[in-house]
């Protein structure tokens, strides 16, 4: 009788696979329009758009020096995405790669303050590392341990664990490590504790990419990134498969801090030379928007890390030569970061008009 | 005319090319009971769906007090006066009773609980319900859940019940103070439907009853004048001829002893009583019952996945001594050489990953297999192109989702990864659930096959036809326990059908 | 004993001044993770609040000049913040409800733009008014001040601690018992607390999940970016102040676990993590570093969260469905 008033104007019905290059389009698409509402931000922030992003690029790409800090802010973007896509793709929320950053971080930097003199610099470098990935992945592991045990909602326990950690580095700051009474800083590194340069940088890049590869593998042709993809799917299935679901979380949690630990290892080392509440600076929770936007694809964490680490060093520029507040960067990322997600509705769903598609079966 | 509640007129309802429900007619008055028998799958739900407004017929008329409506909604369906009581509870755990009774009214914005639960204990009165108002749902029995969505139901007025197989998580006294609670009910006035397979229940229970087969309307016929024997004879129909090849396998041997097996649920209620039988080696030992009756948690015990609390499964692999099963992990039983293929309802989420293509899914039986830290993508992928090829699975390539194939192609995925397993117990539950003829008949084949090869094949199905001509002997399951143990080439079908439904049947095995 | 009660009282009052932020981004996020929406950008929202708050009273009074009425200021910096945490939530929820975003991720990076806004807001207004934006004492008064009586707040002892603190307070506690009867003795709160509960049966009941869901999430948004105002209003001194502000949004994240999800409790789980903030400056021990003191408010979030998973208290259980995302064809 009354049919067409029950019918929905717009339905929604999931869609069947895209080709591949389309929902590349739109996500390039989506991107492209971030950077146009960033544009009108620009605008009404009194900035010339186009001189805007001009200033960006050029400060970001322009000069080799300005590469090098580019490079220098994507590595820990990338290598905390690549830490958290196990956790992701197995559905466990971790969250807490901030602070796993932090606890690899202070793991190393203890070597670096007090065992600088009486180890040779590779030795000390090594040390560090191991240290730093360890501290992170037993930092990791707790919260593992209460979800794999009582089901512990994970989100927010990893979420309270990164201002814990962050706590006892200000504690440190002030207290037992601090270098000149009343700085409230620690003292800059030894030399022989700092990550040598590699074309000017760090060579954490160098580590990262590694991890990038080893990431891929790890995920796609190792017995442990089965079990992982396996357990994200359906934990029944894992079970029916003989998987041990508790395990495989604790083991997965633990790699996820232990490479978070090492990126904090890479940052203390290599781009601050020492330990300060700021070491993780918000990059563990950018990181989980790379791992998220690149659909857990180890390459594509290289674009999009650098996509973003070319937006905040171009704001630095920004700041510098039009006076424009570096915070524009967050302003735009936080843009981009909601154009990335929203446009993923539009590649697994199809947006049915009311009248089109009438053959369809009704069904609910 | 005046007193009828409901009148059905030559509804059909098809759901792609399967016709669910064929031109049904029904009638109900107020003030009686109507139980609408059948077997799984004969469209007993699907037809009743259509009175609660979930699904639309695609042809006939649906006739409320006389009148001609059109129920598109839960909400035209209530407007109408009509409740259905479906069998997964739609409750808020840590809601009491009667704030859940109240979800979803619209009588104004000030929530005073206080009358409403008066109204709730006023109905509870009424019709004799034992709830308490003020408990939260996480507290109550699965009887009482049941009772607080009947409630819910009458509270919103409703004139017409329909209960979908109410009884099925019922015990035998809870079950009684349902039945006395329904004729309370209809003493009233209601009309009521309640959808179930169990005989004793309808006679003891309804008025009339209507059966349904295989989509078919068979007929209604008063409880008074009829018997179960007559109803098992309209249920199941006459046997049907389906050519199913069974040869005989020469030497069969002893491979699995199951003795006292029994398993409870989380909450106690015995799933599995004291079942004890043997499975053969060259055999297909059937098993039958209906829904819900144990055959997931037999099927489950024995593979490992649930908790036993009793009994052993002895299994006794070739020229070796027997062994018990009970207490070993799934990957144990599996690698022993027992293997399950169980097709729940839904298709995936047991022993599929749907976001993994067949190769990925063929690797769940393999991957642990090799040394090392790699998986071995070759074989999984070459077993993938062998099942593809073997069985005519469509699908474009062997990395394509299974979660996107048809429900035929996922089915043959998983009973080929079994079989491919070379098992020498192979387990399928409903493995032909909602395929075609023809894909129906390759299983068959497989299976029968695989029993040449000296396998002892249990099949767990819904087709009686089919377990009469497929297996050689048929285990009966009634409630958790075994009702019998026929052989399938001299065994009747109404001989099962009184099996599954305990009439005739032994107490226990 | 004279000296240690008025130390005591001291404590309390400076940490009902610290916890009334929190309050009020406690009850907000309360609210919105009750339609079973984890919002994870309060932080982001809390300085949008902050600076916009701010930059809402610095142009009111600028506009107005020297007749600037006080209670008018109030409501604008309230007004403004509020808008600012609404617009933000809306965004939130468009994403994850209409959009089918995770929810994890979109509030992260809601917390990323938000926590940007506020910055570059609070930036560009110290630009552009050359270097300091500040208010009149004349309006700090009436943010900062008691709204009560010299008298009731001369009363000795309880006067000061029960009628000194700063009107948001008391706004704050009218808020938190107006919330606890809206969830359990209304209608629409228990319609919202189903579908934080359990969407699939409260859209069988003909409740309109989305709608809730937007509403809930829109409304804490903007009760929790208030919080942000009230920092930079009373603590901050009525300026920007980016660093003072960072931290608060987790905070109250953690508030929220810490008190199960009950409006009541958030009263004095605000005052207590207010204490605990401030603490290492009143109260130093021997042996316990007072920088440690701040992370308690974490840590005691963590054994509260372990605890009530260990204990499996239905009750005393985060809204089953929170974080998870609906969609009725899932079914």
């Amino acid at each position: 009788m009354n049919h067409e008033k029950k019918t929905p104007l717009i339905r929604l019905a999931k869609r069947d696979g895209m080709e591949g290059w389309k929902v590349w389009c739109i996500r390039a698409g989506s991107i492209l329009f971030a950077l146009l509402l960033g544009a009108l931000v620009m605008a009404l922030a009194g900035a010339n758009p186009v001189t805007a992003y001009g200033t960006m690029i050029s400060g970001a790409l322009g000069k080799k020096s300005a590469i090098r800090q580019t490079v220098k802010i994507a590595v820990p973007l990338l290598g905390c995405a690549l830490a958290i896509t196990p956790c992701f793709k197995m559905r466990f929320w971790n969250i807490g790669a901030e602070g796993q950053i932090t606890a690899g971080a202070i793991a190393a930097s203890y070597f670096a303050l007090f065992w600088a003199s009486r180890l040779p610099s590779p030795v000390l470098l090594v040390v560090m590392g191991i240290a730093g990935a360890l501290a992170g992945g037993l930092w990791a592991l707790i919260p593992a341990f209460f979800k794999a045990r009582w089901n512990t909602n994970e989100t927010l326990f990893t979420l309270m664990m990164n201002y814990i950690v962050i706590g006892v580095v200000r504690w440190l700051q002030g207290g037992p490590w601090e270098g000149r009474k009343g700085s409230q800083i620690i003292p800059q590194f030894d030399e022989a504790a700092c990550l040598p340069r590699v074309l000017g940088v760090h060579c954490g890049w160098i580590i990262v990419l590694v991890l990038v590869v080893f990431m891929h593998v790890y995920m796609n042709h190792t017995k442990h990134g089965y079990e992982i993809a396996v357990i994200g799917d359906s934990i029944n299935t894992a079970r029916y498969a003989g998987m041990n679901v508790g395990r495989v979380m604790m083991r997965t949690m633990f790699l996820s801090g232990a490479i978070s630990g090492l990126v904090g290892f890479i940052v203390a080392s290599g781009a601050n030379n020492t330990l300060y509440d700021g070491v993780a600076g918000g990059v563990g929770f950018t990181s989980i928007t790379v791992a998220w936007l690149s659909q857990l694809n180890a390459f594509a964490m290289v674009g999009i890390s650098g996509l973003l680490a070319v937006l905040s060093k171009g704001a630095e520029t920004l700041q510098t030569r039009m006076a424009v507040p570096t915070s524009i960067s967050d302003i735009i990322t936080g843009i981009l970061l909601f154009c990335m997600l929203g446009c993923e509705f539009f590649i697994n769903y199809k947006l049915i008009f009311r009248g089109a598609g009438r053959k369809e079966a009704r069904h609910e | 005319m005046e007193n009828c509640a409901i009148e059905l007129k030559g509804i059909t309802k098809r759901f792609g090319e399967v016709v669910a429900n064929d031109g049904i007619d029904l009638k109900l008055n107020r003030g009686e009971i109507l139980s609408l028998l059948g077997e799984n799958g004969s469209g007993k739900t699907t037809l009743m769906n259509m009175l609660s407004g979930i699904y639309f017929p695609d042809e006939g008329q649906i006739f409320v007090n006389g009148e001609p409506v059109s129920i598109r909604s839960p909400r035209d369906a209530f407007a109408h006066g009509i409740g259905m009581i479906h069998q997964h509870y739609k409750l808020v755990d840590v809601f009491t009773a009667a704030e859940n009774i109240v979800l979803g009214l619209e009588e104004g914005g000030k929530l005073d609980i206080k009358a409403a639960e008066a109204k709730v204990r006023d109905i509870c009165q009424r019709y004799g319900f034992d709830i308490d108002p003020g408990q939260k749902i996480y507290d109550m029995s699965v009887s009482q859940k049941q009772t607080v969505e009947i409630v819910k139901v009458l509270y919103r007025g409703a004139e017409i019940l329909i209960l979908d197989e109410p009884t099925a998580v019922l015990t035998p006294q809870e079950t009684d103070k349902l039945f006395d609670v329904l004729r309370a009910m209809k003493a009233d006035g209601k009309a009521i439907v309640i959808i179930t397979h169990k005989l004793h229940e309808v006679m003891a229970l309804s008025d009339k009853v209507a059966v349904l087969r295989k989509g078919k309307y068979i007929g209604t016929v008063q409880t008074s004048e009829t018997n179960p024997q007559a109803l098992t004879d309209m249920m199941v129909g006459h046997a049907v001829t389906l050519n199913i090849d069974r040869p005989r396998y020469e030497k069969p041997v002893e491979r699995l002893e199951v003795r006292d097996l029994t398993v409870l649920d989380g909450e106690g209620i015995k799933k599995l009583d004291a079942v004890s039988f043997t499975a053969m080696g060259g055999e297909i030992l059937g098993i039958a019952g209906i829904a819900g009756s144990g055959q997931k948690e037999l099927l489950e015990a024995i593979s490992g996945l649930c908790p036993v609390s009793n009994g052993e499964v002895l299994y006794t692999p070739d020229g070796k001594a027997p062994s018990n099963l009970v207490g070993k992990t799934p990957m144990q039983i599996r690698k022993a050489g027992v293997a399950m293929a169980f097709v729940p309802e839904d298709r995936l989420g047991m022993g599929l990953v749907g976001s993994m293509g067949m190769t990925g899914n063929m690797m769940l039986r393999s991957w642990k297999k090799g040394r090392g830290v790699f998986l071995n993508r070759k074989d999984p992928n070459e077993l993938a192109m062998r099942v593809w090829k073997e069985l005519e699975v469509v699908t474009p390539s062997t990395e394509f989702p299974v979660r996107r194939m048809s429900g035929g192609n996922v089915q043959k995925v998983l009973v080929g990864r079994e079989i491919a397993s070379a098992p020498s117990v192979l387990m399928t539950a409903y493995a032909v659930r909602g395929l075609d003829i023809n894909t129906s008949y390759t299983i068959y084949n497989l299976l029968t096959e695989q029993k040449m090869k000296g396998v002892a094949v249990i099949y767990v199905g819904e087709d009686l036809d089919v377990l009469l001509e497929l297996c050689d002997r048929i285990l009966v399951l009634c409630g958790g326990k075994v009702s019998g143990v026929v052989d399938a080439r001299s065994a009747t079908k109404d001989q099962i059908g009184l099996l599954m439904t305990r009439l005739g049947g032994k107490e226990g095995a | 004993m004279s000296d240690f009660l008025s130390l005591f009282l001291a404590l309390i009052i400076a940490a009902i001044t610290y916890g009334t932020p929190l309050l009020f981004g406690t009850l907000g996020e309360i609210l919105t993770e009750k339609s079973g929406n984890l919002n994870l950008g309060v932080e982001g929202i809390m300085f949008m609040g902050g600076a916009l708050g701010l930059g809402g009273v610095f142009y009111y009074e600028k506009a107005a000049g020297a007749g600037a009425n006080g209670l008018l200021a109030v409501g604008i910096g309230i007004f403004c913040a509020f808008l600012a945490g609404a617009l933000a939530s809306l965004i939130f929820s468009f994403l994850t409800i209409t959009l089918r975003a995770n929810q994890n991720v979109t509030g992260l990076a809601l917390s990323i733009f938000g926590t940007g806004v506020g910055q570059f807001i609070g930036e560009y207004m110290r630009v552009r008014e050359n270097g300091y934006i500040s208010i009149g004492n004349h309006l700090k008064g009436f943010f900062l001040n008691s709204p009560f009586p010299a008298a009731l707040r001369k009363i000795p002892v309880i006067g000061g601690v029960l009628f000194g603190n700063s009107v948001f307070f008391y706004l704050g506690l009218i808020l938190a018992v107006g919330m606890f009867f809206f969830l359990n003795r209304t209608r629409a709160g228990l319609y919202l607390r189903s579908v934080g509960e359990s969407p699939a049966t409260a859209d069988a009941a003909g409740i309109a999940v989305e709608r809730y869901k937007y509403l809930a999430t829109v409304i804490g948004g903007g009760i929790s970016a208030v919080g942000g105002m009230v920092y930079i209003m009373t603590i901050a001194g009525c300026v920007w102040n980016h660093e003072g502000l960072s931290g608060v949004g987790w905070l109250a994240v953690a508030l929220v676990i810490f008190c199960m999800w009950r409006p009541l409790s958030a009263i004095w789980g605000s005052v207590l993590f207010g204490a605990l903030m401030i603490l290492y400056l009143r109260l130093v021990l021997p042996f316990v570093p007072t920088q440690l003191y701040k992370i308690l408010p974490y840590v005691v979030t963590v054994i509260v969260l372990i605890v009530s998973s260990m204990r499996n208290n239905k009750e005393k259980q985060p809204p089953a469905s929170l974080g998870l995302a609906y969609f009725r064809e899932d079914r």
